[in-house]
Parts: C-alpha cells; structure tokens; sequence
C-alpha cells in the first residue's frame, strides 16, 4: 500500500524525515519496501518567458504570443488572457500536456493562426478558482524548469507491506495512528464540516439486510446536486501518487477516503436506486451480474449482493454494478458505507478471482463502528468540492452493536514473555497511544480493545504491541547455557551424513535437484507405488514428485555433458514419494540413495593411463560403500530394470534394496553422448547399518600364511559362489580372499575361465604352520571338486 | 675426537653421492670407494680404531660398524632398484602436473546445514525431521492459521489431488514434536520445503528451512534474540549483529523478523543491504499460546520460542552466491568450489 509522506503529515506532526519514517515504520512491523520521489501529474508544463505579444490578425481578444521554453527553445502560440504581457513568466502547457480538467494540449490553428501551446490561468493549472487571466510567476521563477505547483511540491511516496493482521493500517490515518505511537506526536482528526446540510425528513429509503452474518451494518448517505467534474488538483495528485488513476470527483472522492481513511465507500447513482430500497442478500447459485468493469460474471449463492427494490446493483464489499454506476449524467448519490464479513469477503473474492481494494480490506476485517464516521468524512469532502446537498441523519441498519473487547493484560506475563521488564506506566502509556484504553486493577491491567483493532483478542495480542512499540532493538540479547536435554544425536540423520561422506571420500560430488519431475516419467517406476502429482503444478516439466533420483542426476549429467564435462561422478540422497495416497504422515515418502559415474574411472593424463568406467567399477564402489558400514548380507543378482543394461539388482539378507547398471540410453527420455553407470538404493538399510559403537576387533600379531590357487571354472558357475565355498571351507583362519586375475584362453576348455585366488591366512594364537595351511587348501580343492567339479589348473 | 667427525664427514659425502648414482658403472665406483677391502673408507677407519685409547674403542668400532651396515644397505638397494628399473628411465620430472584424481564434494548446502546443525547441537538442540507431505491440519490449522484467512495467502501452496498439500515450511514439525513430546523441547528442524514459485534468481519452487524450537518455563524473547546473535556469531563471525523487526506470523507473538549485519560491508551500508547495513534473514518469535493449545501444553505453565531460517538463503550470504538456481542445477564447476 502507498501513502505519501505530505499526506501523513496532516495527521501527526511527527519529527522524522521521509527516510527515518521508513526506518521506524519497518521496525514496528509495517515493512516500508520503497521510498521514491512522488510522481507527478504535471508533466510537459514549462516556466517560460513572454518574448513577443502580437495582435492576432483575424481575432481582437486574441494575442499570438512568442515564448521561451528555456534555452531559446521558442514557441508561437495564440492566448486569449487580458493580462499577457511581454517579459512576463509564465507556465506555458506544451503540446502534449493534460490539464487537470483532462484537457490535453495539442498543436491548433487558432483562426488561421497555429498555435502549439497554452499560457495557462490558475484555474486551468487546478491550484486555484482565477481564471481571469494568465497566472504570473515572481521575476526570479527560472526560464526552463518544469513548472510543479507549490502545494505538490516534494512529496515522497512510501511504499510499505501491511502485515495481513492489520486491517487497520491499510490507510494513511491508520498509519497515522502508528506513527503517532511510535513518535510520541498527536493524531490530529479532521473536523467533520458539511457545507449543505439538510435534514432527511421527506427522503425514505428503506435498507434490509437479510443475511446479518454477511453484513451486519449497512449505512448510506444520500447527496443531491452535485456536478460531474475533474476533482480539485491535490486530490487527483495524491491519487496518482498512490497508485489510483483520478477518474472524476465523485468516484476520486470515495477513492480519497478510503486511502485516508481505510474504510471502502461505494457511490451509487441514486436515479438507478429503484424503489427507494437496498436490499443486502445472498445471490442464488448461477446468477450473473454486471460489474462496473463490464465484466459479466457468474455467481454462486456465497456471494453478497447489494439490491433496490428490482435488481442487484453491486457485489457486497467487492464491487459496484456498472447498472447504478456514477456517470457523466449523475447528479443525486447514494454513497453507501457498510461492513461486511471477513470470510464471506475473501470466499467470495477468491470464487469470482476478484481481488479489489475494498475486498482486500473487508476480508481483512474492518471497524464496523467506523461506517457512519467515513460516511462524514465523504460528506465533508464532497460537499466541500460540489455543491451537493447532504441529507442528514444517514441512513444506518446496525441490528447488533459489535463492542470493545476487554482484555486482561498481567504486567508479569509481559515481562516473562520478553524478557525485559516493563513498567506499568510504559505499558499503559504504550496501549493508550495505540487507541487501547487501559487501567491497571489489583495489579491487572484492564484494557479496551478498539473495534477497529480486530487482531487484539487474547492477552498475548496485547503483549506483543508493547516491545513492538516501544522497539523490539531495546531488548537485550540474553542467552543461558545450555545443557542437552537428552541423547541428542539424531542417529538417522547422523547416518545420512555418513553416507554423504562415504560417497564423497569415492570421489563423488553431491548433488541436489528438485523434488519434482516432468510428468513424463509417471510409468517409469511401477514398483515404487502409485505417483503423487501436484493439482495446482508450475509446469508439466514439474509437475510429479519423483518416484527415483535418476531422472535428476540423468539431467544434472546431460546439463555436464553439454558443457564438455564428461568425467564426472554424482550422488544425492533424498525424498521420492509415492505409494498409497490414502496414507498420512510421510508414509509415502522414503529416503533414497543415488549415484551415477560417466566417462574414465581413471582420469586421462599425460601419460595416458586413463581407462573408462565399466560395470565392475561401479560394482567396486557399492562393495566399497557396504564394506565400510559392515553391510555384509549382500548379494549382486543379474536384473535387468528397463532402464539399465547390464545390471544387478543388490539384496541384502534376502530383500533387494536397489540395482545398479549402465544405463540404457534414452530409455527415460535422456539422450546421453557420454555412456554412464547408475545406482540407486534405498536408505532405510543402509541406516540401520551404520553403527556408531563399533567395537575394536582383535588381529593377528602373526605373519600372515599367503596361498594362490586357480581354478578353471566354467561359465555357468557363477565366481561368487565359489568364492562363498571357499570361505566356508576354510574356516576361521581365512582372513582375506580376493580375486587376483581371470584368465581365457586356448589352454582352457572355450566355456571356462581361470580364476585365480589369493588367500590369507593368520591365526590369533600363534604362526601358523604349514601343515596346517596345507591341509586347509586341500580340503578347499576337494571340496570344490566336489560341489561344482571344477580343477585347480594345473 | 677427530676420528668421529671424519665418520660423519664421509657419511654426508655418500649420501650425496647415492643420489647422483643413476647407473651400474657408477655404483660399482662407489662400493669401491667406501666398502672396498683393501682401499674402501671404511677399511681405513677399521685401521685407525688401533690407534685411539682403550676406553673409546667400543664406541668408535660401533660408529664405524653403523656406517658400514647403513652404506651397505643402501648400496644394495640401489642396485636392485637399478636392476630392476627401466634402463630408459627418465628423471622425474616435477614439474609435470600429478595424476588428476577425483575429489569427491558435499553439496554447499550440506556443507552449510552440517555447520548450522553442529552449532546448534552445541548450544543443545536435538535434530528431527517431518514429512514433506503435509496435511492442511499441521501445515496451516495448528499453526493458527485460520481457515479464510487473508495469511494463507503469504505462502502459495502446491496441493496434491487427495487434499493434501507440499508443506510451504518446517513449522508443521513443530507441532508433531510437541504433539510428542513434553517440554522442555529444544529441536532443529531440516528440511524440503514448497511453494509455488516460479524459478527466478531469488526463488525456487523447492528449498530448505531449519526450523527451531525451544519450548520450557521460562523462555523468553530475549533468549530468543541471544540464541540467533549467537547462531550468527558462530557462522559469520564475531562482528555480526542481530536486528529485530515486528512481524506477523500466525504461530508465534509476539513474531518478529530478524536480520543479521550485512555480511558484504559488514554494516557500513552497501548495495546488497541497500544502505541499511542489515541482511533479512527470516522470521521467529514466541510461540502463540493458541498453537500450545493446539498441541496440549499449558501456555501459563510453559513459554517457548521458534525460528525459521532459509538455509539457501544462509548460504548464499556465506558464499556470496547471487542465484539460488545454482544450488539445484548441479553444474560441477559450481559444485567443485566447495
């Protein structure tokens, strides 16, 4: 909302310049988000001199006048005042201007003679009722500069946030009423002065309200006489300021009050009032209705209509009707001033999607013993810019007077809350300036709530008022050790941390992406549960929560990729979703793990060692990553997910947890240049493994006993298996096995390979003879020969 | 005595002369010249021992025995490494760059939430998470936010077709830890929040907030206020300072917004604070008695304070990034500066 500085000033003298006010407004809470010169509505009037005062030669009123612009920038134009006269200065309305009257300035011949330009009266200028003649500017005015009349000069207009809380703010008395507050300085109210005051006696209009809930006041005030004109110059100055385009003084007039005043007024034209009657009800479900937008809109049976005796001619609290609309024509009002209630207003804004000012302010919650006052404020100001007549008393329909609230506020309450200890004269002092009226009672204070402050309900609302007004900056920062209250270490998301680590010390850059995907992707994942999509989504490209982190991490690849970056590896861990959607509490969410290499697994040099990335590489890391948080029921089965070739699904203990592979190009939409691996795995396991109270394990302080042998298995024996055999069948001296080298080739039957193994083993006690060992790698080669009947190649 | 200076003269002269040694021709001069039986330095030390004192005999013998053991072995080993290296072998040159190896980085989110997450375990905050879907109950109605109520409209929400919606910030954690627990409570909540926002430099439709709370007798806005000073201390340094600003949330009041000193000028005043010398960082406050109702604690009994903070919004100030979208576009020259 957008006030102006000058026009603030009129109602508390406050001691703070344009910028400090800023300063002191954002600290209590009423955010100022600019601070700028105020606009203004005289553009392309110009302080010039009168060069050369020539008769016009076919006109005796009629002068052809030569004037400077500023800087010999000279123009002829044809002035019809008494009072020009050469080396006069005087405000000249170049071509292109726009009186305040509306009446724009163009290039003309004027009986034959062209003019381009207009010497302009006071009237013609807006800031007085002289229009006898030219308005003559002091012998020291400056040839060129813009011409801005006095009482418009420097103004600023701050643009400040008003926190949904405070309906009361949203005009510049509201503010005021801050500002004085916050400055100590007085609000100053403006007198109520009607010019033309009549009593009301022979006018009967009857107003009903049906629904009471909706509209519990309903006041009108009824002005005959007035004449459709522009509105005076401060008025529509101050109305561009703020943001308002200045329509006519009628409709400027309801627009002035409410930024003064906060309080929406609409003014009908009375002649389009049938029946002496307005009628407040609900709209039945269907209708439609006219706005003075010339929008015809559809209406359900929440809405508020404002009715005469025949028709609606406005929509309660949002808008008026173009039927009863104030035109050129108007010349007898019926301004109304009603309450309406906050959440009709804002359900019924949000079903027409027609958010106005008035609406803005009516679901916000308005005083609903401020309508006969704002009533009075118009009536002061239309009567003091038309000759309209006010009939007096208004009409008013109240059926039941909404009260102060009484709220009780204990000093010691304030005081523990804050941390800071108020006196009771501070916290009265403080209240009284808010327009609370308070006293303090056996040590209570009791205070009245104004109804203009609906936010103030319960004790606290009263609290937070006093630090806020006194400044939030003369709390003093306090902090009091703290002692964990339990066994703080959330040991789930100390886990994730570890994993992060663990992927990192691989040489894996963390990556995050965003937790939707493009629609695309919703049959991509059929075993992760039924997809979750946004209703209401930016754009398809994100539009359903991600059943997998692949999709991410294959565009954070392409994105790479494209910028010549092709070694790389990448991991996250994060939500996917899915699952029943009947389900509460983030049953549908679960964590998951995922990574992806591209290009080498090791990185070219100048000596040209680099070699690319292939399964095993990838297998290396995931044997690495289960390896370090001792997950050691894991099994690599042959799977392939449609998305990946080459691939395992991994189990542990049975259940699989996720699979691994190199992805199948295009196969979810991504066209990579660069082949890559990817995994993904569920979290949850891996967690549970994560142990933080590892033991320390014993080992041998003795030579190891070191033993190769090399089988020739054939492929349909699977190495794993027979790695597995050995372990069992050495027993507990084995302490390492590992896969030293396979070998193909013409020694060897053509469907098997040599597997050569190297085992180690020590033992706790003592080192280990070679008997010993010798008898072990018998019983491996036999037992081997007799499981799978492979050989030890010879 | 002389003898042992002349030991440890010949002993620096061979170590500089094994580095010299890069073929057989010259090792074999140099296991002549110091092991050599009839001539070698070492025999000729073996000969002098005869004529010093009795009583420094053993001392010098041994000097001269470690002498001889270590020029042996040394020489040995550089034999086997010149029988075995490539008759080619070129010097290293170190001036070629090392093998290039993968580094392996967290995300500079992950960085920064580690940090914030480890000061406000010291200062005795216990980590939770919530879910990311979220109901309208935890995510508005026990946060106090009515239903049509003109606040709902500070967050544009992302609804899901069964009436559920992406929660638009932590504080629903808030609630399902009170709903839990009894105070005292002291919790940091991490996580995924949504709003619909399109994607621009200063917004993303998915970012993260660390919520707090703090919920026991006594706990004041005050202590609020030191816990955040000490919070910004911690992260940006001693020179920060905090400011506190009146705001507006339904779940806390008194509510406030606090800002630190502007990390750029450190509050000088520059065109990222514009002027101000100040750096909006979120919104706290006290934690409005309505939502201790909501969740079965007595507000007379008890007072408790909370927090949200934006960690994209955290790092950004520590590292000076000026666009939120690098955070999600993965690009690994953004990532690997961290």
């Amino acid at each position: 909302m957008k006030i102006t500085y000058n026009w603030l000033k009129e109602f508390v003298n406050f001691p703070w310049d344009a910028f400090e006010l800023a300063e002191h407004l954002t600290l209590s809470g009423s955010e100022v988000e600019d601070v700028y010169p105020a606009p203004t509505l005289f553009t392309n009037f110009k302080i010039s001199l009168v060069k050369i005062v020539e008769k016009h030669p076919n006109a005796d009123k009629l002068t052809v006048c030569e004037v400077d612009l500023g800087g010999n920038n000279c123009e002829k134009l044809v002035c019809g005042a008494p009072n020009v006269e050469e080396g006069q200065k005087v405000v000249v309305a170049k071509v292109g201007a726009v009186l305040p009257s509306g009446m724009q300035i163009k290039a003309a011949k004027i009986r034959g003679v062209e003019s381009r330009g207009m010497i302009c009266s006071e009237a013609e200028l807006g800031i007085s009722e002289e229009a006898g003649g030219i308005m003559v500017l002091p012998e020291d005015s400056k040839v060129g500069n813009d011409y801005i009349p006095e009482m418009l000069k420097e103004d600023t207009v701050l643009d400040v946030f008003i926190n949904p809380n405070r309906p009361d703010c949203m005009s510049v008395y509201g503010i005021a009423r801050e500002v004085a507050a916050l400055s100590g300085s007085e609000l100053i109210d403006k007198p109520v002065e009607i010019n033309n005051l009549k009593n009301n006696i022979d006018n009967n209009i009857q107003i009903i309200i049906e629904d009471r809930i909706k509209c519990p006041r309903y006041s009108a005030v009824l002005i005959k006489g007035v004449k459709i004109k522009p509105s005076p110059l401060l008025i529509q100055h101050r109305l561009n300021a703020v943001g308002l385009r200045p329509i006519n003084n009628i409709v400027d007039a309801t627009n002035y009050c409410l930024m003064e005043w906060g309080h929406p007024m609409h003014a009908f034209d009375f002649d389009e009032i049938k029946g002496n009657k307005i009628i407040v009800k609900t709209a039945n479900e269907g209708d439609t209705f006219t706005t003075l937008d010339g929008i015809k809109r559809k209406i359900n049976k929440g809405v508020l209509l404002i009715c005469d005796g025949e028709r609606p001619v406005a929509l309660g609290g949002i808008m008026g009707g173009e039927n009863s609309e104030v035109t050129e024509k108007t010349t007898d009002l019926l301004i109304e001033s009603a309450f309406f209630d906050p959440v009709n207003t804002r359900r019924s804004s949000k079903y027409l999607a027609l958010s106005t000012d008035a609406s803005r302010r009516f679901e916000r919650g308005l005083d609903p013993n401020f309508t006969v006052k704002a009533l009075e404020k118009i009536s002061t100001l239309v009567s003091s810019i038309t000759d309209g007549i006010v009939y007096s008393p208004f009409f008013d329909e109240y059926p039941e007077e909404v009260k102060e609230n009484v709220i009780k506020l204990r000093p010691e309450r304030l005081n523990q809350i804050v941390g800071r200890d108020y006196t009771n004269k501070e916290i009265i002092g403080t209240l009284e300036k808010l327009g609370v009226r308070s006293r303090i009672e056996d040590g209570v204070i009791i205070s009245e709530t104004p109804t203009f402050r609906p936010d103030l309900i319960t004790e606290i609302d009263l609290i937070e008022e006093v630090p806020r007004v006194i400044g939030l900056d003369k709390i003093e920062p306090k902090m009091t050790a703290m002692i964990p209250l339990r066994d703080i270490s959330n040991l789930e998301d100390r886990a994730i941390f570890t994993l992060r680590d663990i992927l990192v010390s691989f040489g894996f850059n963390e990556t995050y992406t965003y937790s939707m995907v493009d629609s695309k992707f919703k049959r991509s994942f059929p075993d992760r549960g039924e997809p979750v999509f946004l209703k209401n989504p930016i754009s398809p490209e994100l539009s359903l929560m991600r059943q997998s982190l692949i999709p991410g991490l294959l565009s954070s690849a392409r994105h790479n990729i494209n910028r010549e970056t092709k070694d790389f590896r990448l991991f996250e861990i994060g939500r996917i979703y899915g699952g029943d959607l009947n389900k509460n509490d983030g049953e549908n969410e679960s964590l998951c793990l995922s990574g992806m290499i591209s290009g080498n697994a090791v990185l070219p040099s100048w000596d040209h060692r680099e070699y690319a990335n292939d399964f095993y590489t990838l297998k290396g890391f995931l044997e690495g990553l289960f390896k370090k948080i001792s997950l050691d029921k894991i099994e690599f089965i042959s799977y392939d997910e449609f998305y990946l070739e080459d691939s395992c699904a991994v189990y542990n203990s049975g259940v699989k947890i996720g699979s691994f592979g190199r992805y199948r190009d295009k196969s979810l939409i991504f066209e990579l240049e660069t082949p890559v691996y990817i995994f993904e795995l569920e979290v949850a396991p891996l967690i549970n493994a994560v142990n933080y109270n590892k033991l320390f394990k014993e080992f041998s302080k003795y030579p190891p006993a070191k033993r190769d042998l090399a089988f020739v298995i054939p492929d349909s024996v699977p190495v794993q298996q027979v790695i597995d055999h050995i372990k069992s069948a050495a027993g507990d001296l084995l302490s390492s096995i590992s896969v030293d080298d396979v070998y193909r080739g013409e020694q060897l039957p053509e469907d098997c390979r040599s597997v050569k193994v190297s085992l180690k083993f020590y033992s706790l006690e003592r080192s280990l003879l070679d008997n010993e060992v010798e008898e072990t790698i018998k019983k491996i080669i036999t037992t081997s020969k007799k499981t799978f009947n492979i050989d030890i190649r010879s | 005595m002389k003898i042992i200076d002349n030991i440890n003269k010949v002993k620096a002269e061979f170590e500089i002369e094994l580095k010299d040694c890069l073929d057989i021709e010259n090792h074999q001069s140099l296991y002549r010249k110091y092991l050599s039986r009839k001539s070698g330095l070492i025999q000729g030390f073996f000969k002098e021992v005869a004529s010093i004192p009795p009583e420094k005999k053993g001392m010098v013998g041994k000097e001269i025995n470690d002498l001889k053991l270590m020029i042996t072995a040394a020489l040995d080993e550089k034999k086997k490494e010149l029988e075995t290296g490539d008759s080619r072998r070129e010097l290293t040159d170190h001036s070629l760059p090392g093998r290039p190896q993968y580094i392996g980085r967290l995300h500079p989110l992950t960085i920064v939430l580690k940090e914030m997450i480890s000061v406000f375990e010291g200062m005795g905050f216990e980590v939770v998470t919530g879910p990311e879907i979220e109901t309208d109950f935890y995510n508005f109605e026990a946060l106090n936010f009515p239903e049509d109520h003109p606040a709902r409209d500070l967050q544009d929400t992302f609804f899901l077709d069964n009436g559920m919606l992406l929660r638009t910030h932590t504080s629903p954690v808030q609630i399902r830890v009170m709903e839990q627990q009894n105070p005292p409570i002291r919790i940091i909540a991490p996580g995924r929040v949504f709003r619909k926002d399109t994607p621009d430099a200063t917004h993303t439709p998915v970012f993260n907030q660390v919520e707090g709370l703090y919920v026991d007798k006594n706990v004041t806005l005050a202590e609020l206020k030191g816990s955040l000073l000490a919070f910004a201390r911690a992260l940006f340094g001693p020179k920060m300072d905090i400011r506190f600003r009146a705001g507006f949330f339904p779940f806390t009041e008194p509510s406030v917004e606090y800002d630190f000193t502007c990390v750029m000028c450190e509050g000088k005043g520059c065109s990222i604070c514009k002027g101000t010398g100040w750096i909006e960082i979120s919104g706290c406050g006290m934690v409005n008695p309505a939502v201790f109702e909501f969740v079965g604690i007595d507000p007379e009994e008890y007072t408790g304070f909370a927090w949200g903070m934006g960690l994209e919004r955290i790092a950004m100030l520590k590292y000076r990034i000026s666009d939120i979208r690098m955070f999600y576009e993965n690009d690994l020259r953004f990532l690997d500066q961290f």
